[in-house]
Order: C-alpha cells, then structure tokens, then sequence
C-alpha cells in the first residue's frame, strides 16, 4: 500500500524576481536570461490581442498567432 | 495536449451516479468546462502497461474529471468569476454540487474494475490530491485577502502554485503509476508532473495577465506572477503599475497600459524564463526515469512546450537549441 503522502513545498526558483530585475536587460551567459530578455524586447500588446483571439479562457487558450 | 473534454464513455460513466441526476444544472454544463486532466492520467497509464494487459481505465478517468469540475465549482465562487457557465447557480447550490461531485469521483473509482487492493490505493491517492488542493486554495485565499508585503508575494505565489497547480499534475501522473500496480514508478512521475502543473499555471498567468479580458486575477494579483512583478518593490515601473491597476478593470486605456507594462518591465520575460526553466527540470527527470520505456514520457513533456514556442518564434524571438528542436521548429 502507498503512504499517504502530502506534497511538499516548492522551493524558492533558482532566480526570484528580485535576482531578476537587477540582471534584466544585461547581455547574459545564461540562454533563458536571454529568452526573457527578447520577450520583453519583441512582444506587445497587439501581438497578444491577435495570439488571445479565442472567448473560452483557458490552459490552453494561449493561441498560435 | 488534445481537445481538454469528456469522452461519451466518461460521461456515461458519471452519469451512472444515480444523486447526480438530481442536479439539473449539471449537464448544462458537464462537457462545457475546460477540462484536461485525463490525458496524464491515461498516458501514465499507457506508459506502464502493455496495450494487452490494459483494464478498462474510464471510472477513473471519470472519477478525475468529475472531480476537476467539483474544484473548478468551488474556485469559481472563491474567485466570483462571472465568466463561467454556472455563474447563474446560486453560490450555496455550487459549493454543495462541487462537494458532491468531489464525493461522486470517490464513487466512481469503487466502480471500477480493479482488483481491491488497487482501488484502496486509487482511494487514497484521492484523498490525498483533494486534501492538497483544499489546502492549496486556502493558501491562496489568505494570500488574496490579507496584506502581503509586495517582497514577499513571491515567495506566497510559489507556495500556493505548489500546492494547488502542481500538485495536481502530479498527481495525475501518479494516478497512472497506482492503476499500473506500479508503486515504484509513482514518485518519479509525480516530480514530472509537479513541473508540468506549475508550466501550466505559468501559461495561465500570462493568458490572465497580459490577455485582452479582465479575468479574477486583476482582483487578486498575488495570485498572478505577472502581476507579484509588477508590484515588486524594486520593479521601476510599479508606482505607474498600480496607479492603472486600480482602474483597470473599469478603464480599457488603463487595462491596456497594464498590459503594456506586464511587457515593458519583464513580468512577461520572467514568466518564460520560469516556465522554461521548469521545463529543462522535467525533461531532466524524465531523461532519469528507469524500469519503463521513457519515450512517451519525454513525449509528454515536449509536448507542454510546443505551442509557447510557436507563439515566441512567431513574434520573432530566437528560441536556445535544445528548445526550438524538442519543440520541433
């Protein structure tokens, strides 16, 4: 039979907001930073308004554009 | 992941629960949510069994769903969503048909066709997952009403998500691992999942966040990352942040340029920068697993990733490698 188990908190991420916010927007080593980095460069609004065209708001409403 | 919706066969299956039927407004709205939840539990499943040794899964595969939509009733009175289908069910009668499908899905696990001894795992494994989620909202609930100093809302969001959100997944993969009779295998799905549930509710902060409609967040932001962010004391555009945000829900130019500063400031990017992250730990993971072929689990995780990555390419973010290719792009 299985414990009876309870989940267990996450730990904190490896970067917090904190962490993030003062490193943001600097050339990083790191290809996530990076990725981040480009999202906030390259994504707007209307991108997201086109992406969301979809009424039933769900997991998977995050459309292809 | 596939269409989230009931098959006739799941459907049949709750609707063989005879108390349900004394709930009118249930089939108004029983195949309508948007419910996803059976495909882990069914691939976990898949996974572990030979296609000749597979029992027929669909009063558990039921059992999860009905137990979705008890959660889903009872987070939408939490939330006061008016958005949902139910929204016109008096809040006493969906907190008590949302108890009742949660007690239903204990039911249809009795009837399925496993061996006792599998069922009294199934059993357990549902109370526990229900358990956590009650506590998970109830976290979030506190987070959402009282005043949590904006450097520590982080810390409050991730300990929520992590008994709510990813626990769940979680659990569903681990659900396919008792069903299996394959006890071993359960904690190392779990930890999958776990990662897959919070790159889920990741997805759903942005949709909530950065989307064209005022969704409950915008009346709780502690529980939207995206919006932790903006309001982290060291975020530079906070001050204008929550300046709109307490008109946008009344005011589309305010609504609008929350949304712009979501972009702007890097609550978006470090959304992304989370999910992939997770998504790295779960391909790791699932690289680990042994005692079965984990070819459809890696499946399973790649596929989370490929409709983001669409979207990121699209807007003409160069993706790292590793993750344009398992997104096959």
């Amino acid at each position: 039979m299985l414990p009876m188990t309870s989940s267990k908190v996450h730990p904190l991420p490896n970067m917090n907001i904190n962490d993030f916010i003062e490193i943001a927007n600097q050339v990083s080593a790191n290809d996530l930073i990076d990725l981040a980095n480009q999202v906030t460069a390259k994504l707007n609004v209307a991108q997201i308004d086109i992406a969301q065209n979809v009424p039933v708001k769900n997991w998977y409403s995050w459309q292809p554009v | 992941m596939s269409t989230p919706t009931a098959s006739p066969e799941i459907l049949a299956c709750i609707r063989s629960i005879p108390q349900l039927s004394r709930f009118p407004e249930l089939e108004k709205f029983i195949d309508g949510y948007p419910v996803g939840m059976n495909d882990f539990v069914t691939t976990s499943y898949r996974m572990l069994v030979e296609e000749e040794a597979r029992l027929d899964i669909t009063a558990v595969e039921a059992a999860v769903y009905v137990a979705t939509l008890g959660s889903f009733l009872i987070d939408d009175v939490m939330d006061a969503d008016a958005t949902k289908p139910t929204f016109d069910m008096d809040p006493g009668r969906r907190v008590n048909l949302g108890c009742t499908l949660l007690v239903a899905g204990s039911a249809l696990i009795g009837q399925s066709v496993f061996p006792d001894a599998i069922k009294a795992d199934l059993q357990r494994e549902y109370a526990t997952w229900l358990l956590d989620a009650a506590v998970g909202q109830e976290i979030e609930a506190r987070t959402a009403a009282v005043i949590v100093p904006p450097a520590e809302l982080e810390a409050a969001y991730w300990e929520a998500v992590g008994a709510k959100s990813s626990q769940q997944v979680g659990c569903m993969l681990r659900f396919g691992a008792v069903m299996a009779g394959r006890p071993e295998q359960a904690d190392g799905l779990f930890a999958v999942g776990r990662l897959l549930g919070e790159m889920a509710q990741l997805l759903d902060d942005i949709g909530d966040g950065v989307g064209p409609q005022i969704s409950p967040d915008w009346e709780t932001p502690g529980k939207n990352l995206l919006m932790v962010f903006c309001h982290h004391p060291n975020n530079p555009k906070r001050d204008e942040f929550i300046h709109h945000f307490a008109h946008a829900a009344t005011d589309p130019a305010a609504h609008r340029r929350c949304r712009e500063i979501m972009i702007e400031s890097g609550a978006v990017g470090y959304a992304i920068y989370q999910y992939f992250h997770r998504y790295r730990e779960a391909r790791a993971l699932a690289d680990e697993v042994e005692g079965f072929d984990r070819g459809p689990l890696k499946e399973l995780v790649a596929q989370q990733i490929k409709r983001v990555s669409k979207i990121l390419k699209q807007v003409g973010v160069r993706l790292p490698d590793d993750i344009a290719r398992e997104a096959g792009l």
